[in-house]
C-alpha cells in the first residue's frame, strides 16, 4: 500500500518509536519549503537540514547524521550521482532517495545502479512519497 | 551565426595555408644556390644564368612579402619553382634527373589547393616542354630527344596528371573536412538545444510539483505565485530558445493539434 499515512506510520515508525530523520537536498526552495511542511505535517519524517547543492550535502550529513536523504538529480554544478556514489560507499546505513524531475524511465536505472534505494518522480502525492521513503529505510536497516 | 567550431575551422585553413606556403617558398629560394652551382659546373656562365634566376629569386621574394595579397602569393612562389625547374632542365644539360625534379617541383606547387596556382602551372609545363622544346629539343632534352621522340608530350602529360591528382585528392579532403565541420557544427547546435529543452523541462517540473504540493498543503498563494512565475520562466526561455535557432515565429503558428490535445490522450 503506498498512499496511506496511518498506515506507514504503524508499520515503520511506532515500531521503532523514532521519527524519520531526512535531509531535503533540491535546488529549488519553494519546492523543499512546501515538501517540508508536508512531510513534518505527516508526523512521520522530520526534516533536519535543507541544503541547494549536492557539494553542500555531505558537510550536513556528517553533521546531522540523518536517517535518510531526499536528493534531486539536477541542481547546479551537478554532483548528485557522485554524490549518491560516495554516500553509499561511506554510508551504508543511509537511506538514499532520489526525487526527480525526470520520468524514472530516463535516468531511475543509473541512480539505483550508484547506489539510490528509491527513485521518485516529482509531483506524486506526499502519502506516497512518504510512504516510499520509510518503506525503503526499513528495507535499508532489514539489509545491515 | 558564425559559431566557434567554424572559426576554429578558418583559423585551421589559413594556419595551414601558411605553413605550406612557408615551404614552397623556401624550397624555391634553396633551388636559387642549387642552380648556380650546377650551372657552374655544367659550364654555363653567371652572365647567362644570373638573369633567368634572379627572375626565379624575384618571384619568390615577392611571395613571400606580406605586402602583396594572399590570392597573388601562391601563384608567384608556382612561378618561382616552376621558373627554378626550368632552369635545373637548362643548366643540367636535359638529364633526366632534371626533368623528374621538374615535375616533382610541379607537384609541389599543388600544395597550394589553388586552383589558379595550378592551371598556371599546367600552362607552363605545357609551353616549356612542347613549345619550347619541339622549338629547341637539344636544349631542354638534350640526348633524350633522340631517344625518345614525343618526350615533352610525355613528361607534360605527366606533370599534368601528378597536378591534377594532387588537386583531386585536396577536393575530396576538403570536402570531407567540411562535411566533418558542418556536422560537428549539427552536432554542437543539438546539444545546445538539448541543454534548452532540459532547462525548460526543469522549470516547469519544479514549478508544476510545487503547485500540486502547494495545493496539497491548503497554501493557495503560493500555487498560484509558482504558476505564474513558471508561466513567465517556460515563456522567457522557449522565446530564447527560438532566438538561438534563429527560428521564424510564423512557422509555428500553425499547430498540428489543438492545444491541451496531447494531455487528453
Amino acid at each position: 500500500m503506498k498512499g496511506d499515512h496511518s498506515e506507514h506510520s504503524g508499520k515503520h515508525v511506532t515500531e521503532n518509536g523514532k521519527v524519520l530523520e531526512l535531509i531535503l537536498i533540491d535546488d529549488a526552495a519553494e519546492l523543499r519549503g512546501i515538501l517540508r511542511r508536508l512531510m513534518e505535517r505527516s508526523g512521520l519524517i522530520r526534516v533536519v537540514a535543507e541544503a541547494n547543492l549536492a557539494n553542500e550535502a555531505s558537510d550536513l550529513i556528517k553533521m546531522y547524521e540523518p536517517d535518510a536523504i531526499l536528493l534531486d538529480l539536477a541542481m547546479p554544478g551537478g554532483g548528485a550521482l557522485e554524490l549518491i556514489e560516495q554516500l553509499r560507499s561511506e554510508r551504508k546505513s543511509l537511506t538514499i532517495i532520489v526525487l526527480s524531475g525526470y520520468p524514472a524511465s530516463s535516468t531511475a536505472h543509473e541512480c539505483l545502479e550508484r547506489g539510490a534505494d528509491r527513485y521518485l518522480e516529482k509531483g506524486q502525492p506526499t502519502s506516497i512519497l512518504i510512504g516510499e521513503i520509510l518503506e525503503a529505510h526499513t528495507k535499508r536497516k532489514e539489509q545491515l | 551565426m558564425p559559431t566557434r567550431l567554424n572559426r576554429d575551422y578558418k583559423h585551421d585553413v589559413s594556419f595551414t595555408w601558411r605553413a605550406r606556403h612557408a615551404i614552397v617558398v623556401s624550397l624555391a629560394l634553396l633551388l636559387l644556390p642549387i642552380l648556380l652551382t650546377i650551372g657552374a659546373r655544367s659550364g654555363v656562365s653567371v652572365m647567362q644564368s644570373s638573369v633567368p634566376i634572379l627572375i626565379a629569386g624575384l618571384f619568390a621574394v615577392l611571395a613571400a612579402s606580406e605586402r602583396i595579397t594572399d590570392a597573388l602569393r601562391p601563384l608567384l612562389a608556382t612561378l618561382s619553382l616552376l621558373t627554378g625547374g626550368a632552369l635545373l632542365v637548362w643548366v643540367g644539360g636535359g638529364s633526366l634527373v632534371t626533368h623528374l625534379v621538374f615535375v616533382a617541383l610541379v607537384t609541389v606547387g599543388t600544395l597550394y589547393h589553388d586552383w589558379l596556382a595550378y592551371l598556371v602551372s599546367v600552362s607552363y609545363i605545357w609551353l616549356f616542354y612542347v613549345i619550347l622544346g619541339g622549338a629547341d629539343p637539344s636544349a631542354i632534352f638534350g640526348g633524350l630527344a633522340i631517344e625518345t621522340p614525343y618526350i615533352g608530350v610525355v613528361i607534360a602529360s605527366t606533370s599534368t596528371i601528378c597536378a591534377t591528382t594532387g588537386m583531386i585528392s585536396w577536393l575530396i579532403v576538403d570536402a570531407s573536412q567540411q562535411r566533418r565541420t558542418e556536422l560537428e557544427t549539427a552536432l554542437a547546435k543539438a546539444a545546445e538545444r538539448q541543454h534548452q529543452a532540459m532547462e525548460i523541462h526543469d522549470n516547469v517540473v519544479q514549478g508544476l510539483a510545487t503547485v500540486v504540493y502547494a495545493l496539497e498543503a491548503g497554501d493557495e498563494n503560493l500555487a498560484n505565485d509558482t504558476a505564474g512565475k513558471t508561466l513567465d520562466n517556460a515563456k522567457d526561455l522557449i522565446g530564447r530558445l527560438l532566438m538561438i535557432e534563429g527560428a521564424d515565429l510564423s512557422d509555428f503558428l500553425d499547430r498540428s493539434e489543438p492545444a491541451q490535445e496531447r494531455g487528453e490522450e
